[in-house]
Parts: structure tokens; C-alpha cells; sequence
């Protein structure tokens, strides 16, 4: 063996020399793709509501489109009306999926199957038919008011084209992909964790805020983030199932820039509509990097 | 500190029956090694006494009092788990404090009580570590805190070595019984390792397909293995099946003394329990691996049987050559009845 070895001869392997950008040429047509078809165009766009047309015709830096938009009233309703729809949706989401979650991950039963289909059932359902659905069975004379009826409860007073019309649509929407975020994040906690809690004497609600909550605060986080992005710049369930008036960002810029046909101040919206998306974006970058450095730790 | 008393207990997983009934008596203060292989129900068992699983039927009394249907929580028992099971979003101190805390202990006397128990695994200073910049010993240590912490009356330990290297099992199993003799805790100590059974236990009970196989204390248990079974798990034993005739069996070419009833049987001898003598069976030798106090080698026997025998490593043994060996000391095991055990 050892003649065998010594009379071979070894052809050294050729070494991949350091310092060369393979890694970023493999992303090159990609990343070139983003800036020019999103960074460029969004970074032109948030420019041109500064660098605007003065009344000599000359182009010069201005906040007047800014100024305008948090003076007048009823931009200020709509950013509200949006905040306000968002933060109740996004509420909303996690006080329903977070019990189907725990009951998921928990559940040995065969009804946890059916329960986790049929709360991901939405995915699989175009957003028109979801709003159709929701009118037919939610709007006035619709489904549940006939059944309402029917048992002799009168007086309903549909959702449909008020602030809970798009909070409903936007909820359904919503739940498969917050469901498995928090699904994938309680998959994450050992049973043992949650035994050892109740081994030391912790309640089950002790468990929930002590053990599980924490436990799963990067995925409530992410889900949060994730979905406040999602929802606050949401134009077709609002412009269907909303009201017109406070209506939400993404009808009003739509209706700026179409109906208006303000281009100026539509752009002057979708940046203000970006800054504050902006916020939940970097909470998400956040929980990515703090994930990434206890993984570093561990 | 207290008794433990299995009446009966035993655990259905829809048709499978995981534990079969058993009783068993443990004392104040023992440390009893629940040992077999996976799928014996020595998990099961465990998890019954702690509460995570409700037996089937049967009772599990501490101290005289049935808990068999009581949550774990309400049961002064506590458990290290495999995996340690340590909140990741917790520090070292917060882990170990977490069910004084829950108890409504006042602050300076968890302080203390967190502390002593951290001293007494041998982590002070690692109070303000997360579990993640901890070592898997130092993770189990750190489990183990946890619940001496409460002062719990039955410790119970299920495989907790199980993920550490030998070398840290070796040493974090002293360091476990040094603090059960400290504490004088009952403990029941799950594992599939027989050296660590063997090392660690007052008593061990043997397990096997959800039933218990024998009890006894170490030295019992492999000197005088009670079923095959036993023999043949704990420790090395030659299981050579043979034939039982008119007060001799026969097996392999060997044939010894046993008042044992005529038909089939297994003669059990152990590596170290042959004797190299001149009228002995003639073996030939197909390896030989040096082990440090003594040569292991490995024979075949008159019909072929593999036999491993204990050399002295004084002696000049290659392979190849012949042996001739007879068993000195050896039992007998017979279906339907006790076993045959030389003098």
C-alpha cells in the first residue's frame, strides 16, 4: 500500500483562488434585473416628488406635494382609515391563527388535518372569488342575513362597504400564509420544552406566555412585519369590499393617479405608503439578522 | 426523598400494548436504572410515573399515595429530559429559577436556592449564559439544576447522556450519582447503555417488549441473568443453542452438566468464563483484538458456532490456531423453566 502510494503521482487539485467574484456573477442578471426594473423606476418615482416643476417652468427641489398630503384632511382620514384597517387585520390574524397553530402542533387527533386544510384553503382560491364569495354571503340580503333571518334575528347590519368589509377580505387572504409562518414556528419548540415547563408547575396559559410566546416571537414577528407590507399597500379587497370614503391608501392612489390624474401626488402618497412600510421592513431585516446570529452562536 | 410503588401499571397505545402490567418496589433513596432497548416501554414507564402519560390501568403511588391520574405539575416528581429541554430565550439563572418563580418564592430566596443548585452541577459563573453558548454537558447540567432546584421527591431521568460523547457521559454519570448519594434523592434512570447501568445503579431493572425481564443490582444481574434475554444483553455472552439429554447439554461440541428437563436449550457462558485446558474443545481461532488487560479472541466451535473467549495477554494467541476450551463457569436456559446455573 504504502509502495503504491509513494510511486503514484499526485496531480494537486487546482485550487479555486480566493478573491474572485463567482458568487457574484452567478447573481449578477438577477440583481441587474431588480435595479433596473424596481430600484431605478421606485427611486426615479420617490425623486420626482421633490425634483418638481417650479412655476417658471424651471425644475427645482420642493415638499409641497408633502406639505399638501398632511394638510389636507382627507389624505390624513385615508393614511388613518389605512392604519387603522391594517393594524386590526393584522390583530385579527394572529387571534385566530394562533390558536389553530397551537392547536396543530399539539393536536394528535385527525381532526388537526382537516383543521390545517381547511385554514389553508384560501390559498388556493383567486382573490376575485374571495371577494364575490364575500359579498354574496356578507352584503345586504346576502346568505347570512337570510339565515339570520331565518331564526328570527333581524337588524343585521352587513360589513360590506364599511371599514370591516376589507379587514374580513384581507383576513381570509391572509390566514394561510400566517398560519404557516406560525405552524413552521411552533414546529420549532420540542415537546420536552413544553413538558419541562409543566414539570416545574407552569400552567397551561403560563406555558402559552412564558414558554411558546417567546419561543415563537421571530415568527410573530416576521408574520407581523410581512403582513403589514401586504396589507397597508392592499388597493383590490379595500376597492371592493371598502368604503369610498375614508378609503384606504392603496384605492386612493389608484384613484389619484387614474381618475385624478395626478401622477405628482400619487407618487407623493406611495412614498409616504413606502416610508411607513419601510419601518415594518426593517423590524423584519431585524428578526433575520438576530435569527442569523444566534444560529452563529449555537 | 421518597418510596415508589408501581401496582399493576400498564400503558395501551390503541392495540399496541407499549407497557405490560408490572409492579415494582422502589425505596427511599435508591437509584434504580430502568435498562432495554428502544421499544421496551422504559420511556413509557418513566413518562407514566411523571405524569406525561396516563397509565392504562394500574397505580403509581408515592409514598403511599396513588398519583397514577395527577398532572405532573401537581406531582412532587421531576424530569431531565434527552434533549435537555432548556428554554433557549431563557439565561442559565432564568431556567433554574423559572419554577421557584412560578412557586412565588420571594426574590432573594430563589437567588440563593438558583445558586446552590448551580454550584452543586458545577456551573456557578454560567448564570448569565444562554443555553446556545453552553455545551451539551453543560446544557444537561444545567437541566439537572432545574429540578433539584425544587427539591423534588423522585428524580427522573430519562436518557439524559444519550446525546454526549462516552467520555462526558463517563464523567457527568459520576458526577450524577455523587449528587444523588449527596442528596439521597430516589432516582429512576432510564438508558439503553448497559455500562452505564451497570455503573450507575442501586438496582437496574431490565426491560424487554413492555415487560420486566429481571431486577436486581448489577452484580446479580450479570452474574445471574434470570432469562436469555438478560444474558444475552447485558455484557458479552455466548448463547449456544444445544440439546438438553439426560442431565448433560450438549452445544457447539461442548457438552457440560446441567439437571435441566430433556429438549432444547441454550448454554450461556461468558467470554471470560472459559478456561484454556488441555481437555477442552479444540477451537480455531479467526480473530484476536488486543483490548489493553486482556486478548479478545474470536473461535469457531465444533459445529461452526462463533465463540469469543478471554485470552490472557500473556499468552501468544494468532489466528489460526487452536484452542482448547471449556467453560468453568455457565448456565442453562430452557423455555418453561428456571435456569440451570453450574457451580
Amino acid at each position: 500500500m504504502a509502495d503504491t502510494l509513494q510511486g503514484s503521482t499526485v496531480t494537486p487539485s487546482k485550487a479555486v483562488p480566493k478573491g474572485r467574484p463567482y458568487g457574484l456573477l452567478f447573481i449578477a442578471l438577477p440583481v441587474a434585473l431588480i435595479v433596473s426594473f424596481l430600484f431605478f423606476p421606485a427611486l426615479k418615482s420617490i425623486f420626482g416628488t421633490i425634483w418638481v416643476k417650479q412655476p417658471d417652468g424651471s425644475y427645482g427641489v420642493s415638499i409641497a406635494t408633502y406639505q399638501f398630503f398632511f394638510s389636507d384632511a382627507y389624505s390624513l382620514a385615508n393614511l388613518a382609515q389605512t392604519l387603522w384597517t391594517t393594524v386590526v387585520t393584522m390583530v385579527m390574524l394572529i387571534a385566530v391563527n394562533l390558536p389553530i397553530a397551537i392547536y396543530l402542533r399539539f393536536s394528535k387527533s385527525k381532526l388537526a388535518i382537516f383543521v390545517q386544510v381547511l385554514a389553508l384553503f384560501p390559498m388556493f382560491v383567486p382573490g376575485i372569488i374571495i371577494v364575490y364569495a364575500l359579498i354574496r354571503y356578507m352584503g345586504p340580503n346576502g346568505l347570512l342575513q337570510t339565515l339570520l333571518e331565518a331564526v328570527g334575528i333581524f337588524g343585521f347590519q352587513s360589513p360590506y362597504l364599511t371599514p370591516w368589509g376589507p379587514v374580513i377580505g384581507m383576513l381570509w387572504d391572509a390566514m394561510p400564509f400566517t398560519l404557516l409562518v406560525l405552524t413552521a414556528g411552533m414546529s420549532a419548540i420540542p415537546t420536552s420544552a413544553i413538558e419541562a415547563a409543566e414539570d416545574v408547575g407552569a400552567s397551561p396559559m403560563r406555558i402559552l406566555f412564558s414558554i411558546i410566546l417567546p419561543q415563537i416571537k421571530n415568527s410573530l414577528l416576521v408574520v407581523t412585519s410581512l403582513n403589514f407590507l401586504g396589507l397597508f399597500g392592499q388597493a383590490f379587497m379595500p376597492f371592493m369590499l371598502g368604503p369610498t370614503s375614508p378609503e384606504m391608501m392603496g384605492p386612493f392612489m389608484l384613484r389619484t393617479f387614474s381618475s385624478v390624474r395626478d401622477p405628482l401626488q400619487a407618487a407623493t402618497q406611495a412614498t409616504i405608503v413606502f416610508a411607513l412600510c419601510s419601518l415594518a421592513g426593517l423590524a423584519y431585516v431585524r428578526s433575520i439578522a438576530r435569527r442569523r446570529a444566534q444560529e452563529v452562536v449555537k | 426523598m421518597a418510596r415508589l410503588s408501581l401496582a399493576g401499571v400498564s400503558k395501551e397505545f390503541g392495540s399496541v400494548a407499549a407497557v405490560s402490567p408490572l409492579s415494582l418496589d422502589i425505596t427511599d433513596g435508591e437509584l434504580v436504572c430502568l435498562l432495554g432497548p428502544s421499544g421496551s416501554g422504559k420511556s413509557t414507564l418513566l413518562r407514566m410515573i411523571g405524569g406525561f402519560e396516563m397509565p392504562t390501568a394500574g397505580q403509581v403511588l408515592i409514598d403511599g399515595q396513588d398519583v397514577a391520574h395527577v398532572r405532573p405539575n401537581r406531582r412532587p416528581t421531576a424530569m431531565v429530559f434527552q434533549s435537555h429541554a432548556l428554554w433557549t430565550h431563557m439565561n442559565v439563572f432564568e431556567n433554574v429559577a423559572f419554577g421557584l418563580k412560578l412557586r412565588k418564592l420571594p426574590a432573594a430566596q430563589v437567588h440563593e436556592k438558583v445558586m446552590t443548585a448551580l454550584e452543586l452541577v458545577g456551573l456557578n459563573g454560567y448564570e448569565k449564559r444562554s443555553p446556545r453558548q453552553l455545551s451539551g454537558g453543560q446544557q444537561q447540567r444545567v437541566a439537572i439544576a432545574r429540578c433539584l432546584v425544587l427539591e423534588p421527591k423522585i428524580l427522573l431521568m430519562d436518557e439524559p447522556f444519550a446525546s454526549l460523547d462516552q467520555h462526558l457521559r463517563e464523567r457527568l454519570r459520576e458526577e450524577v450519582r455523587q449528587i444523588q448519594r449527596k442528596l439521597g434523592i430516589t432516582t429512576l434512570f432510564v438508558t439503553h447503555a448497559q455500562d452505564e447501568a451497570l455503573a450507575l445503579a442501586d438496582r437496574i431493572v431490565v426491560m424487554s417488549m413492555g415487560a420486566i425481564e429481571q431486577v436486581g443490582t448489577p452484580d446479580e444481574i450479570y452474574a445471574n441473568p434470570s432469562t436469555p434475554f438478560v444474558a444475552g444483553f447485558i455484557g458479552t455472552m455466548n448463547m449456544l443453542k444445544g440439546i438438553a439429554q439426560a442431565g448433560h447439554v450438549s452445544a457447539a461440541g461442548f457438552r457440560v452438566k446441567a439437571d435441566i428437563a430433556d429438549g432444547e436449550a441454550t448454554l450461556a457462558v461468558r467470554p471470560e468464563d472459559f478456561v484454556l485446558t488441555d481437555g477442552g474443545l479444540a477451537v480455531k481461532v479467526r480473530r484476536v483484538v488486543n483490548l489493553g488487560p486482556y486478548l479478545l479472541a474470536e473461535a469457531e466451535g465444533g459445529d461452526g458456532s462463533a465463540i469469543t473467549v478471554h485470552i490472557d495477554k500473556n499468552r501468544v494467541v494468532r489466528e489460526g490456531d487452536i484452542l482448547a476450551i471449556a467453560p468453568q463457569r455457565y448456565a442453562v436456559y430452557r423455555e418453561g423453566a428456571a435456569p440451570y446455573r453450574s457451580a
